[in-house]
């Protein structure tokens, strides 16, 4: 009914996709993605960093992070892996975990597909990232600490409720 | 924004949400294919017309509902946003992959050294 369509609202459905070329191997590529040393690197945006993060890479294992804020803050992530094929593919789910990596009771995933492909000593990464609805999307915005925007307990909280108030 | 979230987390107001992607419809026609009961999808109508996801247009002795189109350009906004974010991760990881290899440079020639 948009006569834009670029709009088109699939509410119910969204995905964002996001590819780019380096100039690295595969193999390599694939140990940035999995290896808490390298993470910790580059996985925040800053003033964030990573303090902690465990990664236990197979089906069903969990991949635990802590983004610690200038202010002090520590919000903590975790995801679960659904499937990993060294050095190709990642499938894993995500969402606000506490320090112990128990998920956030209420708290919407979103589904992430990285795929790593190699030409010629290049490796191009594709990051698929699912959201199962608009709440999802808001979480996974979240998590990546939009714009120096703080999220503190006290808003996810209110949040949470918000969401099982329905 | 928050209130769009919340609107659109419960099921039944999203599918109305879906159903009226297609086109404007009445209460009767979304209850029949929402296999509801008349004053639930009213009661799901309300809240989706208070959070302006959807407007009312009279027409005849019929009330038309359809989807307004600003909740779903700020929708489409948060995920531009979504898809910022990942290209500033990029960018930071080719930043490290740079850092990385300059480091690793030394260490291929020193192996490359005992080698001859």
């Amino acid at each position: 009914m948009f006569d834009d369509h670029s709009l088109s609202p699939r509410v119910g459905e969204q995905e964002v996709v996001v590819e780019r070329q380096f100039s690295v191997p595969r193999t390599l590529m694939f140990q940035v993605f999995t290896q808490p040393e390298h993470l910790k690197r580059w996985w925040a945006p800053p003033p964030y960093t990573i303090p902690v993060c465990t990664i236990d890479l197979r089906p069903g294992g969990i991949w635990h992070y802590c983004m610690h804020s200038p202010e002090g803050q520590d919000q903590w992530a975790r995801a679960v892996y659904r499937e990993i094929v060294p050095p190709e593919k990642l499938v894993y789910t995500t969402t606000f975990a506490d320090e112990y990596a128990n998920p956030i009771e209420g708290m919407p995933e979103h589904l992430t597909t990285m795929l790593f492909t190699e030409e010629a000593g290049k490796t191009s990464v594709t990051a698929r990232v699912q959201f199962a609805s608009a709440a999802a999307l808001k979480v996974a915005l979240d998590l990546g600490m939009l714009q120096g925007m703080s999220i503190t307990w006290e808003y996810l909280v209110e949040y949470v409720q918000e969401l099982q108030a329905k | 924004m928050k209130t769009l979230w919340a609107a659109l987390t419960e099921p039944n107001r999203l599918h109305i949400v879906e159903l009226l992607r297609d086109g404007p419809l009445t209460v009767g026609e979304i209850t029949e294919r929402l296999g509801l009961q008349q004053p639930q999808v009213s009661k799901h109508l309300k809240v989706l017309s208070e959070t302006a996801i959807v407007e009312v247009q009279p027409q005849a002795n019929r009330r038309i509902y359809k989807l307004r189109r600003e909740p779903f350009q700020e929708l489409e906004s948060w995920l531009q946003s979504f898809r910022r974010l990942w290209e500033e991760r990029f960018d930071r990881l080719d930043d490290y992959l740079l850092e990385l290899q300059a480091t690793e440079q030394p260490t291929r020639n020193r192996s490359e050294d005992t080698n001859v």
